[in-house]
């Protein structure tokens, strides 16, 4: 860190400045250093090995080995919100990887070539690279050549794709024994990794720490409808990446405990039905945020615009359902990776963003067209057309990127939003 | 009293005035570099010549990219809501707008009404702007002017497949180095421009009367082109480069 300070001081100046301007609280920046020190401290240690997961791989499995997960994308994150993202990317292009790839894949690439840390995206150089297609088959074939550019093993999880939501169950037991097979095969790979035995006991305690962690995520977002304007930001922007990386830390359990309990005592033990105050345009955002632009969402804030609800951040948190023997954890798991709210089929996804609009009493959605990330931006027309239909409210497609802001226009983007914003005054006479 | 529109674009400044809603004068300037300037050259201009002290102006919107350096403006709206006010004063009743301006196109919806319920406009890209047909125009070593009326007497249109500006002028060369006719060419680069506004638009948003509005709805051959595509006529305001201008004055008055 040191010495990338004394090589980049403009990038490392400029990088402060940008994490200044997110919507941190203490207790939450407390708890993403936590997770960047232990990532550092886990690969500086000779001792202890480290692997390297996508977002969604069963990180438990990992953590029964006491393997440390050091996730990439959650690097290329705070690349993002520390608006540094740009040298990284282009370093990836020039040596050849596509305008059209993923662009957490290439601020990682970048970043880590250039030897920043990992708080400006760099990825302290694990042991080994697990991943799976749950999400988007970039999962795949970027780890499987990070890799072989670093000499080190790799493991894949092949997980069916599925549309959930049609109730057709015979599909999904098939396709669960399917992944549950390949678990043991994971638990092989990890046994050879670090050399240790693989412990049941070890596993199921490892997974209720995951499983109090996600279930309090969820019993804070129930409060998030009465919540002030002000809080929902955070939610938008950073509070679930806890959850998304290390839903096993006892940091990340005592945070999110202490919210919850805060919560409570403000609102009393069940979330209050009422809604909070009343903004003046209530909005759902769809996708992933803009990490390298937190001043879009002062600008509209600032225009009575605050985003109340994100299926992205409610799509978080997954390991909700307490398990207690290991046969059932695994199917368990494998149902959770297969069946993952993105896989929903599209009338379903509509149906619950419709359910949304009525109980957060929303007044326009914004879809993000996510340039370098096409899963998270599929059938978008589809998902507008319907809403606009059903709930008669505007909805806005904005064409960005989460991480590359060559992909972004300020001016494009505010005339956009702010012709969404008279469309919501309009409507509401 | 007297209200005041400007519509500051990427390529033009546009001036609109009205008087208890009626339009007695408009005037287009190129926007240049220095877009305070023009602009205040432009109202100073257009003051003069209308005689109009300050205190007889009640309204003064401000439009365009370059609506936020109107310091004098009552208020700033955005583009999308001032064409909609634009085509209620000059064609009401109209349903869905195609703009084609200098820099991005947009494709607006209005209901019964003449409000807004929908828009789309163009990212990223000049693709199939008014950009692109100069930038043609050049390589053509044609003006603008000629490019609607030539093309609707070609024999048929060339193909120019590339959606990208650059690439699109290199395809025009090479159809010119192979003697392609230049009717042909201008043809086939209106039917690129009407191919992306189409995909654009999607076909199933359209709801008519389309009204066609800024400086490339006065080109004939690409208005031709739109409406072969679609199956529709479309009507073009006798404002339609001041579109955007007019319904600023309307939304002031
Ligand atoms: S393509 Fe999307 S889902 Fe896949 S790694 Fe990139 S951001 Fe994540």
């Amino acid at each position: 860190m040191l010495q990338f300070l004394l090589r980049e001081r403009k990038t490392a100046i400029d990088g402060l400045k940008g994490f200044k301007k997110q919507p941190l609280t203490p207790k939450l920046f407390g708890v993403m250093a936590e997770y960047t020190t232990k990532s550092k401290l886990a690969h500086l240690n000779p001792w202890r090995k480290t692997g390297s997961p996508t977002a969604g791989f069963p990180i438990e499995f990992l953590l029964a080995f006491d393997i440390f997960p050091i996730h990439p994308e959650a690097y290329a994150c705070y690349a993002g919100s520390a608006g540094v993202t740009r040298r990284p990317i282009e370093e990836a292009e020039s040596q050849g990887y596509s305008r059209d790839l993923c662009s957490y894949m290439k601020t990682s690439i970048g970043a880590t070539d250039m030897g920043w840390p990992c708080d400006f995206g760099g990825v302290p150089q694990p042991d080994f690279y697990v991943s799976a297609n749950a999400v988007c088959d970039t999962h795949i074939k970027w780890f499987e050549n990070e890799a072989r550019r670093h000499g080190v093993p790799y493991f894949g999880l092949d997980i069916p794709s599925h549309v959930a939501g049609r109730g057709d169950d015979q599909d999904l037991e098939r396709e669960i024994d399917y992944v549950v097979a390949q678990f043991f095969d994971l638990i092989a790979f990890l046994e050879k990794q670090s050399g240790k035995k693989f412990s049941e006991e070890k596993f199921m305690r490892v997974i209720g720490k995951s499983q109090e962690a996600c279930a309090l995520y969820h019993e804070i977002l129930a409060y998030r409808r009465c919540l002030p304007a002000g809080q929902y930001f955070e939610f938008q922007r950073l509070f679930m990446l806890p959850v998304a990386v290390m839903w096993n830390l006892d940091g990340c359990i005592a945070y999110y405990r202490r919210v919850l309990a805060e919560l409570r005592r403000r609102y009393g033990d069940t979330p209050p039905t009422d809604l909070g105050s009343r903004e003046k345009y209530r909005l759902m955002w769809e996708g992933i945020t803009i990490w390298y632009k937190v001043d879009l969402y002062y600008w509209l804030a600032e225009k009575g615009a605050r985003f109340v609800y994100e299926q992205y951040t409610d799509s978080f948190g997954i390991r909700r359902r307490r398990t207690t023997t290991f046969p059932e954890t695994l199917r368990q798991i494998a149902s959770e990776i297969i069946t993952l709210p993105y896989t929903l089929n599209l009338e379903k996804r509509i149906a619950w963003m419709e359910q949304k609009i009525d109980e957060y009493d929303i007044d326009g959605v914004v879809l993000h067209a996510n340039l370098s990330c096409r899963p998270a931006a599929a059938a978008q027309q589809d998902v507008k057309n319907a809403i606009q239909k059903s709930k008669g409210i505007p909805v806005l497609i904005l064409s960005a990127d989460m991480d590359d802001p060559r992909s972004y226009s300020d001016e494009q983007v505010r005339t956009r939003c702010e012709s969404f914003i008279e469309m919501m005054e309009a409507r509401k006479g | 009293m007297i209200a005041i529109g400007l519509d500051i674009g990427s390529t033009t400044t546009k001036i609109a005035v009205m008087e208890e809603r009626k339009l007695l004068y408009t005037e287009i300037v190129p926007t240049g570099y220095n877009v305070e300037k023009t602009w205040k050259e432009l109202f100073a201009a257009t003051r003069e010549r209308l005689n109009l002290e300050m205190e007889m102006i009640g309204g003064i919107v401000s439009t365009g990219y370059g609506r936020n350096s109107v310091d004098i403006a009552t208020r700033r709206v955005t583009e999308i809501m001032c064409h909609a006010a634009g085509i209620r004063y000059s064609l009401p009743g109209t349903r869905s707008i195609i703009d084609i301006g200098g820099q991005d196109s947009k494709f607006i919806q209005l209901g019964e009404t003449g409000e807004v319920t929908d828009f789309k406009m163009n990212d990223k890209c000049a693709a199939g702007t008014g950009r692109f047909l100069e930038v043609m125009a050049r390589a053509l070593e044609s003006n603008l002017e000629d490019f609607g009326k030539l093309s609707l007497v070609a024999e048929k249109a060339a193909r120019i497949s590339s959606m990208c500006t650059v690439f699109a002028e290199s395809e025009v060369i090479s159809l010119i180095a192979k003697g392609e006719a230049r009717e042909n060419i201008i043809a086939g680069i209106h039917d690129s421009i009407a191919n992306r506004m189409v995909s654009m638009m999607g076909r199933s948003g359209v709801v008519t009367p389309v009204a066609m509005t800024g400086g490339v709805a006065r080109n004939e051959g690409i208005r031709s082109a739109l409406e072969k595509k679609l199956g529709i006529s479309i009507e073009v305001p006798a404002t339609a480069q001041v579109n955007g201008a007019v319904g600023a004055a309307s939304l002031a008055s």
